[in-house]
């Protein structure tokens, strides 16, 4: 006891002296953390004492032209059984008509914790032109419509709870135009994604590479550009230098060798520097917004709804179900990019890279496309959002198909083309198909690959590593929960981190900041770990912090695996090119169709759903 | 080159020691008067007289052993000279190939079987059967102990001496003393930098005595001026009383100093000797056509230096020569073509000389003494294809003229009173061509003085013409292919650009009618040319196909005269690159 | 005749052909390095000198050799002790020494008429020094070559090196005569020649 003490006023002590110093990175954990443990701090749910002890999920009915009947669960949430009482839709609101309750609604006696599922439709007919129940008086809300269009409609899914009658469920029929629906969401998550994560999010990384490499290496790295804001002299870590390089490209000579192809030379960077953007259109960074309730607590269907763009929209450009391949097919127009750089350039080195950065992008896009079948093979679907909802409703990627993690990992590597598969730039041999670009044209190409690095870890992420989640089911959609699997990995993290932490602070004088504050961690991971189980942890928490904290967690994880990637880059040596070669045909390629065949045969013995013969 | 060749040939005819030299001859009258120079009566050249080493046939010869090897040399030869055959000469100081024999330094002690002592080998003459040994321990020591005796009033101020690099006895300590000194006395003083004549300067402390620059006034000018003063430690060269050392060959004294007692006064602190490249060629000074080293470092020219050629001057040449680098001089260079004071392009100024030539109506060709066989003969050859009538242009003859420095001093030792290294040759090209006689200087310059042309070709800058003559060129066609700034290139209205002497490969013809070869020390540069290739561009310029080229010329008179090292030097330009006299053996 | 070619197979173990410990060793060891140095305060093991940062003085990190700007010694009078004996441009592997040399009218006979150093050409190896037979360029100014507007302040000339020198006592030839009277006494241990 003495001891645990001890530490920890040596902890407090080591703390306080270092508290000017306290990095980045640990500053964000702890903040994260404690802004988890302080939302966590609310009271625990409990049942209402509204006498209607039931709840209906989701929480509101939204339907547009085209949706096919869906699935409504009804909930018992008291602590005593409950009758249900007949499931219609209320004759008194105006459309009530346009709704109808499937058969598969029964009355009856639910247990408490009890869900009762079946299916409401609408008649989207019934909707279309002004309608059979016009209002008399023109001027209240009346919507004058075309025949051609679809007019807004409201209902309510009644029901009786123990003969009382239940507040029941709000429908909606709405036919939201093609700019309200698609357009103008897509247009804000786009800004979002690109002006406020990617590029600044590229940007920082010309200076992480540097700084991250330099702290590798024992030196100091940039350190030395200032933002000079009235008398304050910003050093941040030589943060700044991102901007000063970015000013001296914008304004270096923009030169174009005699004998390039001009056009060519020209288009190259933005052919380099375009599909490494637009594959993003297909990478979830959240799960769903839910337009109207960001305030409360929802349930896992009004999400799933808002992600169907019912009433909300998912946190993704584009869902597309071909979602993997549209990657593929957009990702391999990179190689044009630099394939004409190569050869506009009219510079033999350049036209070498260019070659090899064909081959080699060639090469590996076969690796990468058999290593992704064995995901698609356990997860059954190609689209991210999916992928990452069958992620948290059963194991992460990472856990599921390790192999090809490896294996995605690597390839992904070798897509980027940096170390240790730089050959194409290799710029201490050839110096690659860029050598001849200067200024912002070969900012693009810098910039393109730093924007590829992201990529590969958003997918990465969204492939193996549960993309927004937490594991275990810890952030679920209408909050946090901690399922035994979870209270375990708390304890055993906790204590890990805890004892290592220590270990390393004791080690000497060098680690004692680091080590304190994975110590730190540690115990704020045990911390968690036995709230949870006092109080199970289960928390519901706004719509919106849901959100938010998903995004925040998917961008963490696409941060470290960029980190990963550098550490990665600045560790290992450059391949030669037999070597690159016989690592993709001879290793990645055999490697991936084992993992194939060994997931198939997996899966068609353990996955019941799988097995058409079951 | 082989030395022991043709001093056998050359062993005849001896100079006289310690007599005066003869009368210089007088400049000769101009008109009316053969002006090629030939070498005076029974004049040969000055090589030292007893100096057989390999057999000749028919003469009598000794075998020897030296080293545990056999020799056959001529009799008379002494064993130095003998050991020379097997390789490097025993080291030594006083001993010089082109001088009597002193055998005061006492460097070249050898062990001679039979013999009780050690003796020095330049004064022992070989017999049958002599066994020597030149590096025996014996030898060795006494090889060290005579260095450390040379060096022990020596100052040692390598630093400040300009012998430095090229200095025998620095050559002879790494070679063979290389300790530190056991004197711990003070060393005896005597004067430094004393200024004995007109281009030497003393420095007694640093002498050996060697008396190599004693013999040289007594045996080659015969003058002598120097001699030893003092005695034991404080024995040193001084000049006799009441005269300086101001022989014209006095800088040849500098040459055989084998330390730096006696220093140039032009070359004096100039520049380290080992930073300067040689460069064989002959002396453009007089008619005589000595063989020289130009030596030079980044196209400039710091000193000329005799080079042993016993068919010509032995291993000496007159201080008037050495200072022919002067005209090499990179200020006054002349770079690019001028056409009426404009600076042109060599092409447009080509152009406009075969313009104004063809149209001019009385012309006149100057040939050059001063310029190479090639250059004359390509104006000779230029003179021809104007005579010679074509389609559209009436051929016209022109007057030929030969020009060149004026005449000066002679003597009958080597220098001559033509100061013109090429006269031979100038007047064979002029004379070769089909038409006049050639006339001379003063005519022309009556002429010119008096409009007798609208055009006229000079070949070189050189040359004294009267004002009024220079005058009368700024309003006529006057072309002169300069390589610097003379008076007579400044009155030229056409100036084209050529190199000098130090910049090409050529011949001169000297008065012996022996082929003389000068070679490039650097490229010209910007737009100088040899003056046979400016007179071929101006040829093709004209409308001529076929016009050989300088290299061609040179080709041809290689062949002509069975010159084998000449013939050597244009199929390899190689062999023409300079030496840097850092990695040369050095001289002494 | 043939090559004879002697073929040795690499001893592989099944760990270094799947390469991936190998490489996680080697990703170990870099985030070692890098945690710690990014998490300690003065940043671990980076030896960086930080020039240029306030506090921080250049000369406190000059090791006792230090190659600086050169200067010329002077002589008892005064004069320059040089005697443009050329040594140091002839060894000056960047060439950027630039001598010409003049009569002194004394005992010391030769002395520089010019003495042009340029800085910017120059390498900073010393060898100028070592090759100085009379002490009279010297590199101790523990002064870095500091860069400047335009070229021609970075060629320095005899007067601006002379301003950095002081009086040299060395002996050496260089002192003309009159060092014979202030030679010591040879060592005796380099007298003998034990050839």
């Amino acid at each position: 006891m003495t001891q645990v003490t001890s530490i920890l006023s040596s902890l407090a002590e080591s703390l306080r002296r270092h508290a000017g110093v306290l990095r980045s990175a640990s500053v964000l954990t702890l903040a994260v953390l404690l802004g988890v443990l302080s939302t966590a701090c609310g009271e625990p749910p409990t049942a209402t004492e509204d006498p209607v002890a039931v709840r209906t999920e989701p929480g509101e009915l939204v339907f547009h032209p085209d949706t096919r009947p869906v699935a409504v669960s009804l909930v018992n949430i008291s602590e005593k059984p409950v009758v249900i009482g007949r499931v219609r839709v209320d004759e008194s609101t105006p459309d009530w008509v346009g709704f109808a309750v499937g058969d598969d609604a029964k009355p009856g006696r639910l247990a408490p914790g009890e869900r009762m599922t079946f299916h409401v439709g609408v008649d989207s007919g019934y909707f279309l032109g002004s309608g059979d129940v016009r209002p008399v008086v023109e001027a209240e809300g009346e919507q004058l419509v075309a025949d051609d269009e679809y007019r807004e409609g409201k209902a309510r899914l009644a029901f009786t709870v123990d003969g009382q009658d239940h507040g029941g469920m709000p429908i909606r029929f709405e036919d939201p135009s093609w700019v309200g629906q698609y357009l103008g969401p897509a247009l804000v998550k786009i800004l979002l994604l690109v002006m406020g994560f990617i590029m600044p999010l590229a940007s920082l990384l010309t200076w992480m590479e540097r700084k991250q490499s330099a702290m590798m290496q024992d030196r100091l790295g940039p350190n030395m550009a200032a933002l000079k804001i009235g008398g304050a002299n910003l050093r941040l870590w030589g943060i700044p230098h991102f901007i000063a390089d970015g000013v001296k490209m914008l304004f270096k000579e923009d030169f174009i060798p005699r004998k390039a192809h001009r056009a060519l030379y020209s288009a190259a960077p933005l052919f380099a520097f375009i599909p490494a953007l637009v594959v993003f259109a297909i990478v979830p960074f959240g799960d769903a917004l839910c337009y109207d309730r960001m305030l409360e607590p929802l349930s896992a269907a009004d999400v799933a709804q808002c992600a169907d763009g019912r009433g909300g929209t998912p946190l993704q450009i584009a869902q597309i179900d071909v979602g993997l391949l549209y990657y593929f097919a957009v990702a391999s127009l990179a190689t044009y990019g630099t394939a004409l750089a190569g050869w506009s350039s009219y510079n033999k080195w350049a036209i070498l890279g260019a070659l090899r950065a064909s081959a080699q992008m060639i090469s590996y896009e076969v690796a990468i496309g058999l290593t992704i079948v064995g995901a698609l093979l356990v997860y059954g679907t190609l689209e991210p959002h999916a992928l990452v909802k069958a992620q948290e409703s059963s194991y992460w990627g990472i856990a599921l198909q390790p192999l090809a993690f490896v294996l995605f990992f690597t390839a992904a590597m070798a897509e980027t083309k940096r170390a240790p598969f730089d050959l194409p730039e290799g710029e201490s041999e050839i110096i690659g198909y860029f050598i001849e670009y200067s200024g912002m044209r070969f900012g693009l190409f810098f910039l393109g690959e730093f924007i590829e690095v992201i990529f590969m870890s958003a997918m990465l992420a969204t492939l193996f590593l549960g993309g927004w989640g937490l594991p275990f089911g810890m952030l679920g959609p209408a909050g946090f929960s901690s399922p035994l699997m979870a209270q375990l990995f708390l304890f055993g993290a906790g204590a890990g981190l805890t004892v290592m932490g220590v270990a390393a602070w004791r080690t000497g004088k060098a680690g004692e900041l680091f080590g304190a504050t994975v110590a730190l961690v540690g115990i704020i991971h045990l911390f968690i770990g036995v709230w949870s189980l006092f109080t199970g942890w289960g928390t519901e928490i706004p719509h919106i912090l849901v959100v938010g904290l998903g995004m925040i967690i998917w961008g963490g994880k696409v941060f470290l695996l960029c980190g990963v990637q550098l550490l990665i880059r600045w560790t290992l040596p450059r391949f030669r090119y037999d070597q690159l070669m016989s690592l993709g045909w001879k290793g990645l390629l055999p490697l991936s169709i084992a993992n194939i065949v060994l997931t198939a045969i997996l899966v068609y013995l353990l996955m019941p759903g799988a097995n058409p013969a079951s | 080159m082989s030395n022991h060749d043709s001093r056998s040939t050359s062993s005849t005819i001896p100079p006289t020691p310690g007599t005066l030299p003869p009368p210089s001859v007088a400049p000769a009258p101009r008109v009316g008067m053969d002006p090629r120079p030939h070498a005076p009566e029974g004049w040969a050249p000055p090589v030292a007289p007893n100096r057989p080493a390999e057999p000749t046939e028919g003469q009598e010869t000794v075998t020897l052993t030296i080293d545990g090897k056999e020799v056959t040399v001529a009799k008379g030869t002494n064993v130095l000279e003998a050991s020379g055959l097997l390789g490097e000469e025993v080291c030594h100081f006083c001993y010089h190939q082109g001088l009597s024999i002193a055998a005061s330094c006492r460097q070249c002690l050898v062990e001679i079987e039979k013999m009780g002592k050690l003796q020095p080998s330049c004064q022992v003459p070989v017999a049958e059967g002599m066994v020597v040994h030149t590096s025996s321990p014996t030898v060795l020591k006494a090889r060290r102990e005579m260095l450390e005796f040379t060096l022990k009033n020596h100052p040692i101020d390598c630093p400040i001496c300009d012998k430095a690099g090229e200095c025998t006895l620095q050559r002879h300590y790494m070679a063979h003393d290389h300790q530190l000194t056991r004197v711990d006395v003070p060393k005896i003083r005597k004067p430094k930098h004393k200024d004995i004549g007109r281009e030497i300067v003393l420095d007694a402390e640093r002498c050996i005595l060697c008396s190599r620059c004693v013999r040289f006034c007594e045996e080659i000018p015969g003058t002598a001026e120097l001699t030893m003063s003092w005695r034991g430690d404080h024995e040193q060269i001084d000049i006799a009383d009441g005269h300086r050392l101001d022989n014209a060959y006095s800088i040849n004294t500098v040459d055989i100093c084998p330390v730096g007692a006696l220093t140039a006064k032009d070359f004096r602190f100039a520049i380290r000797a080992w930073e300067l490249h040689a460069t064989p060629t002959t002396c453009n000074g007089c008619a005589t056509g000595c063989a020289v080293e130009l030596h030079t470092k980044h196209e400039q020219a710091y000193r000329v230096v005799p080079r042993f050629d016993p068919a010509v001057n032995g291993h000496w040449m007159c201080d008037e020569g050495r200072y022919t680098y002067k005209e090499l001089d990179p200020q006054a260079r002349v770079h690019r073509a001028e056409v009426d004071g404009a600076t042109v392009p060599l092409a447009d100024a080509i152009a406009t000389v075969a313009t104004r030539l063809t149209k001019a109506r009385k012309l006149a060709v100057v040939f050059s003494s001063s310029a190479t066989n090639e250059a004359n003969d390509a104006l000779r050859e230029l003179a021809e294809v104007l005579a010679t009538s074509v389609k559209g242009r009436e051929g016209i003859t022109a007057t030929r003229y030969v020009l060149g420095h004026p005449r000066g001093e002679g003597d009958a030792i080597l220098r001559d009173a033509d100061k013109n290294p090429n006269t031979n040759g100038a007047h064979d090209a002029a004379a070769g061509s089909a038409g006049d006689v050639d006339k001379h200087e003063a005519e022309l310059a009556l002429e010119l003085a008096g409009r007798a042309y609208d055009a006229v070709l000079f070949l070189d800058d050189s040359g004294e013409l009267s004002e009024v003559a220079l005058a009368g060129l700024a309003n006529i066609t006057s072309v002169c292919l300069a390589s610097r700034r003379t008076p007579l290139s400044s009155a030229c209205s056409i100036v084209l650009p050529a190199a000098s002497w130090a910049e090409i490969l050529g011949t001169y013809t000297n008065r012996q009618g022996l082929l003389r070869v000068v070679q490039p020390a650097w490229r010209p540069e910007h737009d100088r040319k040899h003056r046979a290739d400016l007179l071929r561009d101006l040829m093709l310029a004209m409308g001529l196909r076929n016009v050989a080229t300088a290299k061609e010329r040179t080709r041809l008179l290689a062949d002509e005269h069975e010159h084998a090292e000449l013939q050597a030097l244009v199929t390899d330009p190689k062999a023409m690159r300079p030496t840097l006299l850092r990695w040369a053996n050095m001289r002494g | 005749m043939t090559i004879s070619v002697k073929k040795v197979s690499l001893q592989r173990t099944t760990r270094d052909q799947i390469f991936l410990p190998a490489i996680l060793e080697g990703l170990l060891t870099t985030a070692r390095h890098f945690f710690k140095n990014t998490f300690t305060p003065g940043h671990g093991d980076v030896e960086t000198i930080r020039y240029g940062e306030p506090g921080v003085d250049v000369k406190d990190y000059y090791p006792e050799r230090f190659r600086g700007v050169h200067r010329l010694m002077h002589r008892e009078d005064g004069s320059v002790r040089c005697v443009a004996c050329m040594c140091c441009s002839t060894v000056c592997p960047a060439r950027c020494i630039y001598i010409e040399a003049e009569d002194r009218r004394d005992d010391a006979e030769k002395a520089p008429r010019s003495f042009v150093i340029d800085e910017l050409k120059c390498v900073v190896c010393g060898f100028c020094v070592e090759a100085c037979p009379c002490d009279a360029i010297r590199m101790d100014t523990r002064e870095h070559w500091i860069p400047t507007e335009t070229r021609a302040e970075a060629v320095l000339g005899k007067v601006e090196l002379m301003s950095r020198g002081e009086q040299s006592v060395a002996v050496q030839g260089g002192l003309g005569a009159s060092y014979r009277e202030q030679a010591p006494k040879a060592d005796p241990r380099f007298t003998h020649d034990p050839r």
